[in-house]
């Protein structure tokens, strides 16, 4: 009896330690216990630190922390459609179907029959139009606020299944844009029986007893804490019920934090993880080589990865001195070894690029036959040249000086090279082109001082990420806009189209493209028009794009089968991306 | 309490006063000297993490500003500041708004308060044992042969041991996890097996803080021995015939021991801001963490709340120590 209660007092008091370090568990209800094997583990996406935050705010708008809740799109959220980038397929899932009326002021939107929220109640019109006319009139920090005020004039519900919106101008490409893409954004529908009357910019969309958060997922929140959030599968999920779908596998899905590659790394190899945060090629081939079951988007490297929808690109600040004279901005161009990039920077694992058009693009838009196409070839984008660059120069009026670095009237060219810590690897090689081609170059320090700096325009070349084209041409060509331009000094209000470019011959172009739907015939004048722009912003150069961002997404095949590839591409791979739901419902058990 | 000893109390408490009150102030004002607007910083940052969109920058620079403040004249802000203090409210963090400091700082503290706190009084207990032993005549081969090695390990800095711990026990031999703080799927409740799975984990970690202090402790108990051993009261003691242990214990480390506890004081305050590196290695929850992604993502309520704690705890701790002196040193109550 004594050393029992030896025992059971230094068990209690090590439980108590514990109940200290476990300070930060906000448990939702007692959480039962489920087998590895039918657990889906995922990291979020990206550098994030090893504590999750706002672990009891899951209000999905709340621009702030909208990454933070880059789990409820495939979890507790559902989406009217989906896409499948990679054939550009559109997979209806609350939704049924859509249409606009002929001068693209209104779109009709179809609901599927037998949708419900998570405590029963039916999902209808109701629903969305409480959604869009909440994001329309809601405060400026809720996501995606402008765009729906600027673009979302009222809706109508004609009956339950049936969404009736009306623009305040033509808009071809609404429902794809904020129904249908998920890409960065999310829009998810809100049920209006729980949120009618809450403050969107406060409410904290958390209460366990209240069945909150609630979607229409299959899954529903049981625990959240720093370490861990954690979804139980919901066996009353509507897509069995209405036999639209079997319910997915996986009957937990655990998020946990994740701070560095390296510990992503290592969690793969201890088979603590099935997918998440992407690995660096060499991480992921060192880990591989530690476990065989770790797989990529490709079964070959070293482009093992699949394509992130951007590029990583020199942005020009086209308002100051040197960079608003095109001569500079086509020399640098000559300049720019992609493959050497390519290869140092990032071991051959992203391919080189000349255009900010991602690789979803390259079976609908870049064919062969393609206008689009035969502009990238004309131009020569990639096209290294110390004779080029010197052309260039001469053209500007630049000279050698005694040291042999361009100057122009006694004043040399002094670049000092920028980045966010993401793109850091380019850094330094990129620098020391710009070197070899003459110029005095320098690089700048590596910390977030570039995030103000670039959105207020004080720097004069960054290394950014030009994130655009997924779905059609236009979705990169309208950051060349003058509209996102800002005086020095002034906010930009999207850091994509940071350049600064001003150029009134192609704010016509984009607004003709802007008012009509896309089209892939060659004949069209939407085709036409995408030729055009892509000319000016290949001749005007105020952005130079360099390697395609291609991640090596990593999933993890020892408890999990049925993950998208580049042989069975249903879906793309990433995460935080809304048709990640797609793949939860096409996992299957290994038997492991 | 003697009048002496009374004074002696009262100076170490308005000295503690000041010192907080000097440092809060200085915490206050330094990140509001940094160049740049953290709330251009914070719209940058939503704009980055919202993807491909446009935001109606005016109005929420115009909105933030108001919600942190910001819009009052700076000594409104440091009254304020002093007054969100003293209800314990480090204000919102920047990066993760609407997240309050306190309680981003009160789930990390714990984790790094576990670990640190335990790794440091391990390393300290058994590193100025092994000094002292070392120092003390007829240490034994064991002794003579471990110290040399703690010293060489000492040498290397926690991260590179972290990495080379991680390499050897969970790369190659499987012993112990990678990284985390818990087993990815272990459901946290207050049983055994909870406990286990945290103490699993922290067993790396904790080795790559222990065993790169012990050396440190070893080394300055070492030195402080050796002093301690010409003095007379120890030629005294043995003289007197008291056993080797006696005088070892009660003559040799107590008043060895007078310094290391200053350092330790030192290194226990330090134990809040937690390990940043060995943290971020090990994937572990802590402070470090905290402020290594407060610092790099600018998020200034947070580092302001992560510094202020540290100052405060290091005042404390020193406070305490300076208490307990008067205990162990009878000098000092003179």
């Amino acid at each position: 009896m004594p050393a029992m209660t030896l025992s059971s007092a230094f068990r209690g008091g090590i439980a108590a330690l514990a109940l200290i370090s476990a300070a930060g568990f906000a448990v939702a209800q007692d959480v039962a216990d489920v087998p590895r094997n039918q657990t889906l583990v995922l990291t979020p996406w990206g550098d994030q630190p090893a504590q999750f935050a706002n672990i009891e705010n899951w209000n999905p708008y709340l621009t702030s922390i909208t990454k933070q809740r880059d789990v409820m799109q495939y979890t507790i959220n559902e989406m009217l459609f989906y896409t499948n980038l990679n054939t550009g397929e559109l997979v209806p899932w609350q939704g049924e179907s859509f249409s606009y009326t002929d001068d693209f002021m209104s779109a009709t939107i179809t609901l599927r029959d037998g949708v419900t929220w998570a405590d029963g109640t039916a999902f209808t019109a109701a629903d969305v139009k409480f959604t869009l006319e909440a994001l329309r009139d809601a405060p400026p920090e809720i996501n995606g606020s402008a765009s729906f005020n600027e673009w979302v004039a009222s809706v109508d519900t004609p009956d339950p299944l049936t969404v009736v919106i009306t623009f305040n101008k033509p808009a071809p490409r609404f429902v794809r844009d904020f129904m249908a893409l998920g890409h960065e954004n999310h829009y998810p529908i809100l049920p209006a029986h729980i949120w009618q009357g809450q403050d969107i910019a406060t409410f904290t969309n958390y209460d366990p007893a209240a069945g909150l958060p609630m979607g229409t997922g299959a899954y529903r929140l049981v625990a959240t804490s720093t370490n861990q959030q954690i979804f139980d599968r919901r066996d009353d999920w509507w897509g069995v019920a209405s036999g639209f779908q079997d319910a997915p596998a996986p009957a937990r899905i655990i998020l946990t934090p994740v701070s560095s590659d390296e510990a992503m790394g290592q969690l793969h190899i201890a088979n603590q993880v099935d997918g998440g945060r992407q690995l660096l090629i060499g991480t992921f081939e060192a880990a591989r080589a530690q476990n065989p079951n770790l797989i990529s988007w490709n079964p070959e490297g070293p482009v093992w990865g699949a394509p992130d929808g951007c590029a990583y690109s020199i942005f020009f600040n086209n308002m100051v001195p040197p960079y608003d004279d095109v001569n500079i901005r086509r020399a640098f161009n000559s300049a720019m070894d992609r493959t050497e990039l390519a290869d140092i920077a990032y071991e051959g694992a992203m391919p080189p690029n000349t255009f900010a058009f991602s690789g979803y693009m390259a079976g609908t838009w870049l064919t062969p036959d393609s206008p689009l196409t035969a502009m990238l070839d004309s131009h020569g984008v990639d096209n290294p040249s110390q004779e080029d660059v010197d052309a260039h120069m001469a053209a500007g009026g630049y000279v050698r000086d005694a040291e042999g670095f361009w100057s122009k009237d006694g004043t040399r060219v002094e670049v000092l090279m920028r980045t966010p810590a993401f793109i850091q690897p380019l850094l330094a090689p990129v620098t020391q082109q710009l070197i070899d081609a003459g110029f005095d170059a320098r690089q700048g320090a590596v910390d977030d001082t570039w995030l103000p700096d670039m959105q207020l325009g004080n720097f004069g070349t960054m290394l950014f990420v030009h994130c655009g084209s997924l779905s059609e041409p236009l979705e990169t060509l309208q950051h060349y806009h003058s509209k996102w331009a800002r005086p020095i000094g002034e906010a930009i209000p999207n850091l994509i189209a940071g350049f600064r470019y001003e150029n009134p011959a192609m704010d016509e172009i984009i607004d003709r493209m802007d008012a009509v739907p896309a089209s892939t015939d060659p004949a069209s004048a939407y085709m036409a028009d995408a030729a055009a722009a892509l000319d000016i912003a290949l001749n005007d150069m105020p952005v130079i794009h360099l390697i395609d961002e291609f991640h090596v997404v990593t999933f993890n095949s020892t408890y999990w089968s049925g993950w998208p590839s580049a042989s069975d591409p249903y879906a793309a791979p990433y995460t935080p991306w809304e048709a990640f739901n797609l793949v939860i419902h096409n996992l299957q058990p290994t038997g492991n | 309490m003697s009048s002496d000893l009374f004074r002696y109390v009262l100076r170490r408490v308005i000295q503690l006063v000041l010192v907080v009150f000097v440092a809060v102030s200085v915490n206050f004002l330094i990140p509001r000297l940094l160049p740049g607007d953290p709330v251009a910083t914070l719209i940058a940052r939503m704009q980055t993490a919202g993807g491909n969109q446009s935001i109606d920058i005016e109005a929420i620079s115009a909105s933030y500003y108001a919600k942190y403040g910001l819009d009052q004249p700076l000594f409104a802000q440091y009254l304020n500041y002093w007054g969100d203090i003293l209800r314990l409210d480090l204000g919102v963090s920047f990066a993760n708004f609407p997240e309050k400091v306190t309680l981003m700082i009160a789930r990390a503290l714990p984790w790094s308060v576990g670990l640190l706190g335990a790794a440091t009084l391990f390393s300290f207990v058994v590193g100025s044992w092994l000094g002292a032993r070392l120092a003390w005549p007829g240490a034994g081969r064991l002794v003579r042969s471990v110290v040399p090695g703690m010293m060489v390990l000492a040498a290397i800095p926690f991260y590179l041991l972290a990495i080379i711990l991680v390499y050897v026990f969970a790369v190659e031999l499987r012993w112990f996890p990678p990284a985390g703080g818990v087993q990815t799927t272990t459901i946290m409740r207050m049983d055994w097996a909870t406990v286990r799975d945290i103490l699993h984990h922290a067993v790396l970690p904790f080795a790559a803080i222990a065993l790169g202090n012990i050396g440190f402790w070893a080394l300055g108990m070492r030195s402080q021995t050796v002093s301690v051993l010409g003095e007379d009261y120890i030629t005294f003691a043995e003289a007197k015939g008291l056993a080797p242990g006696r005088v070892f214990f009660w003559y040799g480390i107590r008043n060895a021991f007078l310094p290391q506890i200053t350092a330790l004081a030192l290194s226990l305050g330090a134990v809040v801001s937690g390990a940043i590196l060995v943290e971020v290695i090990f994937n572990y929850p802590g402070l470090g963490t905290l402020l290594y992604t407060a610092i790099r993502g600018q998020d200034y309520y947070v580092i302001q709340g992560v510094v202020l704690v540290l100052i405060v705890t290091l005042a404390v701790m020193l406070f305490i120590v300076d208490l307990i002196y008067p205990l162990l040193d009878p000098r000092i109550r003179r």
